[in-house]
């Protein structure tokens, strides 16, 4: 590994390093923003001029809007579900001996491990064997699948750390356990709960391997974008794609902001 | 706050012992986890049993018969398409795992050890590209090796443009963008068991006499090649059962098993031979992974218990 020589060799080369990795994470990316805003409908350098007409476009188009639309309803669908499964599951973890829930990992883990393609097929065949007509419906239900192991790490990280003493104590002074809940273990766990939902929601609104296999004639934010690569080098795709940027990244700023403050307010009550 | 220590097996036991979680909240505990089980039971295992069967059934277009052939198999085995794709997905998804752990675990270590106080902003810089949805990246790498494409043109101004004009379609091309996706997995990855290494930890092992090929060999090697392996296995897996990029980038030579596989249930209908590739191909894939697991073991570098 000479990149690992590289960083030994000099205080400035993992400087160097770093710049040259993040640059190539960030520049393709940077490509598609500087594009949504030429004038010009070539993606050709040097720019020939700033314009807004590609998001005019973008957003006056009947397929891209009822897409966002459609991947919003998905998205949304997908979050809900998956944060009450997810959140039952989470604390029933917690609650099981440790072979059973050896057993039960392997199985909500499995998703992260079968590759979209398979997934996707396998429910293809299902779908088409129960006579269930492909939908919105169906790619919900197929992104439940695809983002519960996911929300399982995120909620997982932190419930398990929390001392079930508490649980316990307020057993003890007679709380029910639906007001347990509630006024215990919710107000300690809300915000990483939400984080994993609106990741649940961030996945789901990106996903197109499994998407594509379980869609019924609508279409999502990725699909379309999928058929606009296939048609012609057509510019729109790069306000649309800056578009969709914005959505994630502001999504997965407030995603770190919640996962904090659910570690502090765990903090914050351990220390009372 | 994330303290190392290797923890012997009573200490956990003795734990155990001494505070049992309460009874009733351990019999309900698995009430708790049953809608998940009915739910991936419905949409995972059922539907992967369906599947399996599936690739044991002769075939017709869009439909499947009853009766028990393996015929799928044979006829995938036995196309040269098939093999030639299957081929090219293993290497596409060996070498895309190659070079994403070649530069994501020296960056991961650069953020971790060098950084200083951009620790925690350049890590934050790494999990937001990831943010950035596959398909516009696939698309960005399109724009960027297009034949008026940026690098297509900075190349011809240094005069290393290849001689067929354009450098999209081919294995390089799906491998770039392949890469480009997956770094910041491994990094993230690599990250994670880096932060159980304290950096006295190399101080320590300098006072100790160590070298610096024996401090890499003795100390980090062993706590970050279990995370590099599952980075290398992740990113190997879903990079070879990719069947989106080789659509786009990879053109006839950079075309995979997984785009044929994806062709065989949506276009000609064939899910019999469809499941019976899929299943060949996961079990390459369970090979990999068995592989890797036995060389890790054979190096003594999966037995380090690490208690954050």
């Amino acid at each position: 590994m000479s990149a690992l020589g590289l960083l030994r060799s000099g205080r400035r080369a993992p400087g160097l390093y770093l710049a040259v990795v993040l640059a190539f994470l960030y520049l393709p990316i940077a490509v598609v923003v500087l594009f949504s805003f030429n004038s010009s409908n070539t993606l050709n350098l040097p720019i020939k001029g700033f314009s807004l007409r590609w998001y005019e476009a973008v957003l006056t188009d009947p397929t891209y809007t009822s897409a966002l639309r459609n991947s919003l309803i998905v998205g949304v669908a997908c979050a809900i579900v998956t944060t009450v499964l997810g959140t039952l599951a989470a604390f029933g973890l917690t609650r099981v001996p440790p072979r059973l829930r050896a057993g039960l990992a392997v199985l909500f883990f499995a998703p992260i491990t079968l590759p979209g393609l398979f997934l996707g097929l396998s429910l293809l065949a299902w779908f088409a064997k129960l006579d269930i007509e492909l939908s919105l419906w169906t790619v919900a239900a197929a992104h439940v699948v695809y983002t519960f192991p996911y929300f399982l790490l995120v909620a997982r990280s932190v419930l398990d750390r929390i001392d079930p003493q508490y649980d316990e104590l307020a057993a003890d002074l007679g709380a029910s356990s639906l007001r347990r809940f509630t006024r215990v273990t919710l107000p300690m766990t809300w915000p990483v709960l939400v984080a994993g939902g609106m990741l649940s929601f961030v996945l789901s609104f990106d996903e197109f391997f499994i998407t594509f296999f379980v869609i019924g004639p609508q279409s999502t934010v990725p699909l379309v974008i999928y058929s606009a690569m296939r048609r012609a080098i057509d510019p729109s795709i790069n306000a649309f794609a800056t578009l969709l940027l914005l959505v994630t990244f502001l999504s997965g700023v407030v995603i770190a902001v919640l996962a904090r403050a659910g570690r502090a307010a765990r903090k914050g009550v351990k220390a009372s | 706050m994330m303290a190392v220590a290797v923890a012997p097996p009573q200490a956990d036991a003795a734990e155990a012992a001494a505070a049992p979680p309460p009874a009733p909240a351990r019999r309900r505990g698995w009430l708790l986890t049953l809608p998940a089980v009915v739910v991936l039971g419905f949409l995972l295992v059922a539907p992967f049993l369906v599947f399996t069967v599936y690739a044991f059934l002769k075939g017709g277009f869009y439909q499947v018969t009853g009766t028990f052939t393996l015929s799928n198999f044979t006829s995938a085995v036995g196309s040269e398409l098939t093999r030639r794709l299957t081929l090219n997905a293993l290497e596409i998804g060996l070498v895309t795992a190659a070079l994403s752990l070649a530069l994501g675990v020296p960056l991961a270590y650069a953020i971790r050890y060098r950084a200083g106080r951009l620790e925690y902003p350049l890590l934050g810089l790494v999990v937001f590209s990831m943010f950035t949805s596959y398909l516009v990246r696939i698309y960005a790498w399109r724009v960027i090796l297009g034949n008026d494409g940026l690098l297509t043109q900075l190349l011809h101004r240094v005069g290393l443009a290849p001689r067929d004009g354009s450098l999209l379609f081919s294995k390089p091309a799906v491998v770039a963008a392949l890469v480009h996706i997956f770094v910041p997995y491994v990094a993230l990855v690599a990250y994670a068991a880096f932060r159980n290494i304290p950096g006295d930890f190399f101080d320590l092992a300098a006072d100790l006499g160590a070298g610096r090929v024996q401090r890499w060999r003795r100390v980090v090697l062993p706590l970050v090649a279990p995370a590099a392996a599952s980075g290398f296995l992740y990113t190997f897996v879903l990079a070879a059962s990719d069947y989106v990029t080789p659509q786009f980038l990879g053109g006839t030579n950079g075309n995979m098993v997984g785009l044929q596989i994806s062709q065989q249930f949506t276009q000609f209908g064939n899910y019999p031979l469809g499941a019976a590739t899929s299943i060949i191909v996961l079990l390459l894939f369970m090979f990999a992974y068995a592989v890797v697991t036995g060389l890790l073991r054979v190096l003594g570098l999966s037995s380090v218990v690490i208690k954050g």
